[in-house]
């Protein structure tokens, strides 16, 4: 009797760990969902971490059941594996890779490759109904003068894709390199496609 | 206790890598940080930064004259 109501438990918990995973999977807040994230009965927790993403990076995360709700729990970062959750995000985005640098409040930065070369940018973040503003934009890095137009709309068209946005407001810091020293640039709108 | 006065900027000025100079050296938040990058640039503010010891402020002024920003020591 003991043994029959253990088998049917087992099968309702792993009912409720796919419906789980669907759900996680329909908010598009996980990236990936390891396979080895087995259910652990005498914990009442997942063995492993999953991987998320949140608004601005992407991080392990352990799962683990409270009552009938999934909440959350610490993050751990095991350096490998955030590194290569990472990189599935990038993938995800446009294929390029951006790093955050630094964060405090609002005021974000990161970095990406360009060929050998890096850029680095950043300024104070806001996200609103799909839009991403960034106040007081400022970049920096050998390329940033060759970039262009096209090429700063590239790379944020990419970034916007891996923040889930549609539209990316940049309102640029005063400049102090370039053509144009001293200016403050026009606001510029990118849509994400 | 040195003081470091930085007084402007020049064309060429790399803002991001001043502002984190700013926060891991001079013992300012990342924010606090960029507000003095700010007044500097955009508001042409003289800032004024006390450092207790005499070489880490060198060593400060050093990377941000590097950096095309305007400074001196004051003691």
């Amino acid at each position: 009797m003991k043994r029959r109501i253990k088998h049917k438990t087992n099968w309702l918990m792993r009912i409720v760990q796919v419906l789980i995973s669907l759900f996680v999977f329909q908010s598009s807040a996980v990236v990936a969902f390891p396979s080895q994230a087995e259910y652990n009965f005498e914990s009442q927790s997942f063995e492993h971490p999953v991987l998320i993403k949140d608004d601005v990076k992407c991080q392990i995360i352990d799962l683990h059941f409270q009552s009938e709700f999934v909440l959350f729990s610490e993050a751990s970062e095991p350096e490998n594996a955030h590194f290569k959750g990472c990189e599935d995000i990038a993938a995800k985005g446009g294929g390029r890779v951006f790093t955050q640098t630094a964060k405090e409040g609002d005021l974000l930065f990161y970095s990406t490759k360009i060929g050998d070369d890096v850029i680095e940018f950043g300024g104070n973040f806001s996200k609103s109904n799909g839009t991403l503003t960034i106040r007081n934009f400022d970049v920096d890095g050998a390329l940033t003068n060759k970039l262009g137009i096209r090429g700063v709309k590239d790379i944020i068209t990419d970034f916007g894709k891996q923040q889930g946005v549609n539209k990316i407001i940049i309102q640029g810091a005063k400049r102090t390199t370039g053509a144009k020293p001293g200016k403050i640039p026009s606001q510029l709108i990118f849509k994400i496609e | 206790m040195t003081k470091i006065i930085f007084e402007g900027w020049e064309v060429g000025m790399r803002k991001i890598p001043f502002t984190k100079l700013l926060n891991q050296k001079a013992g300012l938040s990342l924010l606090e940080a960029k507000k003095i990058k700010d007044r500097l640039v955009d508001n042409n503010e003289i800032i004024e930064i006390e450092i207790k010891e005499e070489l880490l402020a060198k060593e400060i002024l050093e990377e941000a004259l590097k950096l095309k920003v305007k400074g001196r020591l004051s003691y």
